[in-house]
């Protein structure tokens, strides 16, 4: 192949492809030309958070190895794009006691229009948080199930204490606020834009296959040859990439936070979305993520009008329960929504069931404790006298 | 007594029993066949409720258990002695044959604990002894003591041989005849052909999830038939 | 200088005894359901907050605790029949964060209740008559909460470990924990043993929560996280699964949070004189004032490292759970 039409496969330039890109970009447009504040807020919010889901599943969905701390990565890219960008005067006054070499940098430059300081400090903040993933990761990915989950959430515990701590930085548990608010809809959806791109490419590679193989059954996944950590690492560094700078955009949006807003409820959401739009599947995740931000937004208009605060929490988490046991593998389960499945469901046929985990758990197997077919077949226990392992 | 009517059994996608019909008289010993992965352990986790059928039927003393709890078959007089013996490793002998009659009344319960001391002796020295320090024919042994705990009317026992000396097979095989000598049905699963011809009255052969020879043990012990189901076509 | 060390001690022991009540029942659930319920520190924090409002509504100490542990216990019934049975057989994953949700679920719930109630998020807790103020040990001083904390510790755990030893129910929960498959073939009933199994763990929380809350002196609805991870990593200490284990990571994590709060600052604390200048100030650059603060950092450290290498607990080298 030709190396520009090389591109255009890797991009996937296919025309329901691009009449699709061409819809979103108009959409944008007209939302952007319309000033309607609150929408553009609500898609920003929706684009940022689609970066989170489809980061997460890339690191959890793809490699069953589920990270509860990834959060941890969102705040630190939103600390250090934060600290990056702010103007030399405000950071002299705002954070006084940073180190010599921090106060002096600012990337606030500007070319025409084009905040590019701020772009290069956001993909500084995405190699920096991804350095930090590659070791973190390769101490922690070795463990499995609910061993890794509890292990990165005790990472997440750990950077929100550095956060608060470290206040010469980060000026601690007080707002970090002033700055300049770079995020609008291009940034935030062409960011969304690549993540997807770059998640369905891995997804559909090599290294992907790797990462889904040994999801299913680790120990059958190493007896052919497929390594353990490489492709769980890999998902990882890559995901913590994109969600440090899912950090960026919302630090510049929100411009003003502090280390509370990264905890476990932001952590929790991005969770539904990714169960609810299907554990592997990326087209998945975007349906997920809008469905969840539609009804939470929903439910936050009742809250506020009913005075009922709480309310949404319980019920997205009774969404959550609900899902988990009866339709545990989402809406897409882990297959991609593909343009003929959309051919047939707007020609009236019902989709056929997502397979692989997506009916409820025990029915077949009868057992009470979860595990692959393949653990249910009886195997010969060792000879007399030793434990059998 | 007991009765299987086309048995399916699935695990996910796996089809392990495809329609197994077969019978266990009063008093009988049967003797299920079969090399490894043919489905024989399917077949008693199905009827002690660990694995429920897609479709077919089980009875029991006329009653229908197809889809019964485990703790219920128990109740209704089924105890199944598992595979690899599965006795809980940490707890003393005593505490394992507690546990065998965790359904009966206290009293009963002690009294049978005196009983299983006297059917075998082997445990009677061991009785404050942590159950994984048994050698592998003590633990078969008291794997099967647990079992009769329940007084259950059928005694289910899932390849009591495997992994065991020969000598300690031979032991087990003798107790296993006592039992049936005294009346108690039993159904047997088993690799060691030779042992389980010697004792069953009547056996059932199982290939890859289906029953393809059954009658008397007499008669087909010298069936050439069965050392090829193990051997494949 | 031995007074410091004593008082940092008993305060580790304190908190270890809180953190042993959670992990028994942590360890008790994992045990038997292989899931981790990281609602339990929801559970406690329900009680603390039953606790306040039937102290609000006049009930004389004994009632109010007795309303607490009931209805958390109620609670805790509901939430395993409710959530978890549906999911019994799930792969790990799944049963971790339906526990999550549940937490959510629990967590918003006495946000919205609390607030209905005229309450606001933060409520400070109604101190018991019996359990201010400080006693003295020797020349030690010790708050009573803390006294409380240990001696409740104590007896509960006792008790609970005639239960499980002695009773025929305690030990069908033990083989269930071994070997739940074999368990059932003995036609052990496997609700009524997952039944008690959250009836003992959540009355132990009801009786952690509600010491916490006294030590604390305040409450919310977020109490809980921290001390599920906390009562999480004592587990694993102790080896997940084993309740003596459990007990024993408790005390252990108690006493080693105790370590970074102890040596912060110990630069200052030492007697002058009592080492020389040099040391004085290695001391002072690795063990800053500042360093207490991250305490919470250290223990989850630690926890990572015990995952790592010793995952079936400080004291076997192997067991079943393969992380």
């Amino acid at each position: 192949m030709t190396a520009p039409s090389r591109v255009r496969a890797w991009v996937g330039l296919r025309r329901p492809n691009l009449l699709l890109a061409t819809l979103v970009v108009v959409g944008l447009a007209l939302l952007d030309a319309s000033g309607l504040a609150f929408w553009q807020g609500l898609a920003i919010n929706l684009a940022i958070f689609l970066i989170l889901v489809v980061s997460l599943n890339l690191a959890s969905g793809f490699t069953g190895v589920f990270s509860l701390g990834h959060i941890g990565f969102m705040a630190l890219g939103a600390y250090i794009s934060a600290i990056l960008t702010l103007p030399l005067r405000e950071k002299a006054d705002y954070l006084p006691r940073l180190p010599a070499w921090l106060a002096g940098v600012h990337f606030d430059q500007l070319v025409g229009p084009l905040p590019v300081g701020w772009l290069a400090a956001t993909i500084l903040a995405g190699i920096l948080v991804a350095l930090l993933a590659l070791v973190v990761g390769s101490v922690l990915l070795r463990l499995s199930g609910h061993f890794v989950a509890v292990a990165t959430l005790g990472f997440l515990v750990i950077v929100r204490v550095v956060l608060f701590n470290a206040d010469d930085f980060t000026r601690g548990s007080r707002t970090f606020s002033n700055v300049t608010p770079y995020t609008n809809l291009w940034w935030a959806w062409g960011w969304a834009a690549l993540t997807v791109l770059v998640t369905w490419r891995l997804k559909h590679s090599a290294i992907g296959r790797e990462m889904f193989a040994q999801r299913a059954d680790r120990w059958a996944a190493q007896a052919v040859g497929v390594t353990i950590t490489r492709p769980r690492l890999v998902a990882f560094v890559v995901s913590a990439f994109f969600t440090a700078v899912a950090g960026s955009l919302y630090a510049h949006f929100i411009t003003s936070f502090s280390p509370t807003v990264f905890y476990f409820d932001l952590a929790f959401r991005v969770i539904t979305m990714l169960v609810v739009g299907g554990m592997g599947s990326v087209s998945g995740s975007v349906l997920g993520t809008m469905v969840v931000v539609a009804v939470a937004e929903a439910l936050r208009r009742i809250e506020d009008a009913t005075l009922l605060y709480g309310m949404s929490g319980i019920l997205l988490a009774v969404f959550f329960i609900l899902v988990i046991i009866f339709r545990p593998g989402g809406i897409m389960g882990q297959q991609e929504l593909s343009w003929a499945m959309v051919r047939g469901i707007l020609g009236g046929r019902r989709p056929a069931p997502a397979t692989a985990g997506s009916g409820p758990w025990a029915r077949d197997l009868g057992t009470l404790h979860g595990g692959s077919p393949a653990a249910e077949l009886p195997t010969p226990m060792p000879d007399d006298g030793f434990e059998p392992s | 007594m007991l009765e299987v009517r086309a048995l399916e059994v699935a695990y996910g996608s796996i089809r392990a029993l495809h329609g197994v019909s077969l019978d266990v008289g009063h008093g009988e010993l049967v003797a299920i066949l079969g090399s490894n992965g043919a489905g024989k352990s399917t077949t008693l986790r199905a009827i002690s409720g660990l694995v429920r059928p897609r479709a077919g039927s089980i009875r029991f003393l006329g009653r229908t258990i197809t889809r019964a709890a485990p703790e219920e078959i128990v109740a209704l007089g089924i105890s199944h002695c598992p595979e690899g013996r599965r006795i809980f490793g940490r707890l003393t002998v005593r505490q394992n044959l507690v546990l065998g009659g965790i359904q009966r009344p206290w009293p009963e319960v002690r009294r049978d604990i005196d009983r299983m001391e006297t059917l075998f002796p082997i445990l009677r020295e061991r009785l404050n002894q942590a159950a994984g320090t048994l050698s592998g024919g003590e633990q078969q042994m008291l794997a099967i003591a647990r079992a009769l705990m329940s007084r259950p009317r059928l005694l289910i026992l899932d390849e009591p041989s495997l992994g065991l000396a020969p000598l300690v097979v031979e032991q087990v095989f003798r107790t296993i005849a006592e039992l049936k000598g005294e009346g108690l049905t039993i159904l047997l699963v088993e690799q060691n052909v030779h042992h389980a011809l010697d004792v069953a009255d009547r056996v059932y052969v199982l290939e890859t999830g289906r029953v393809t020879l059954s009658g008397p043990a007499s008669e087909l012990r010298h069936d050439p038939r069965i050392e090829q189901s193990y051997l494949g076509r | 200088m031995a007074l410091y060390v004593l008082q940092q001690i008993v305060n580790g022991v304190s908190a270890g005894s809180l953190y042993a009540l959670m992990a028994v029942g942590l360890a008790m659930i994992f045990g038997i359901l292989r899931l981790i319920n990281f609602a339990h520190g929801d559970i406690m924090m329900v009680a603390a907050y039953f606790a306040t409002f039937a102290l609000f509504a006049g009930l004389p100490l004994p009632a109010a605790v007795l309303v607490m542990t009931v209805g958390t216990i109620l609670v805790g019934l509901a939430m395993e029949r409710i959530a978890y049975r549906p999911i019994r057989g799930a792969p790990d994953v799944a049963t971790l964060l339906t526990s999550f949700a549940v937490g959510q679920i629990l967590e918003n719930g006495v946000l919205l209740t609390s607030r209905l109630a005229g309450q606001p998020i933060q409520i400070a807790f109604p101190a018991p008559p019996g359990l201010d103020g400080v006693v003295a040990l020797g020349s030690l001083t010790v708050p009573r909460v803390n006294v409380a904390s240990f001696g409740s510790g104590i007896v509960l755990l006792v008790l609970l470990s005639l239960f499980v030893t002695r009773t025929r129910l305690g030990l069908s929960m033990q083989a269930a924990a071994d070997d739940l498959t074999a368990a059932q073939l003995m036609g052990i009933r496997v609700n009524r043993v997952v039944a008690t199994a959250f009836v003992i763990a959540s009355g132990l929380a009801a009786v952690a929560g509600f010491l916490y809350a006294s030590q604390a002196g305040q409450i919310n609805p977020y109490l809980g996280f921290t001390p599920v991870l906390k009562a999480f990593i004592a587990a694993v200490i102790g080896g997940f699964g084993s309740l003596t284990g459990a007990v024993a990571g408790g005390y252990a994590l108690g006493l080693l949070e105790v370590i970074p709060t102890a040596l912060a600052g110990i630069a200052d604390i030492l007697p002058p004189g009592s080492v020389s200048p040099a040391v004085h100030d290695l001391l002072a650059t690795l063990f800053p004032a500042g360093l207490a603060s991250y305490r919470d950092a250290f223990v989850f450290v630690f926890l990572i490292l015990m995952l790592l290498f010793r995952p079936n607990g400080i004291l076997r080298a192997t067991r079943e759970e393969t992380p």
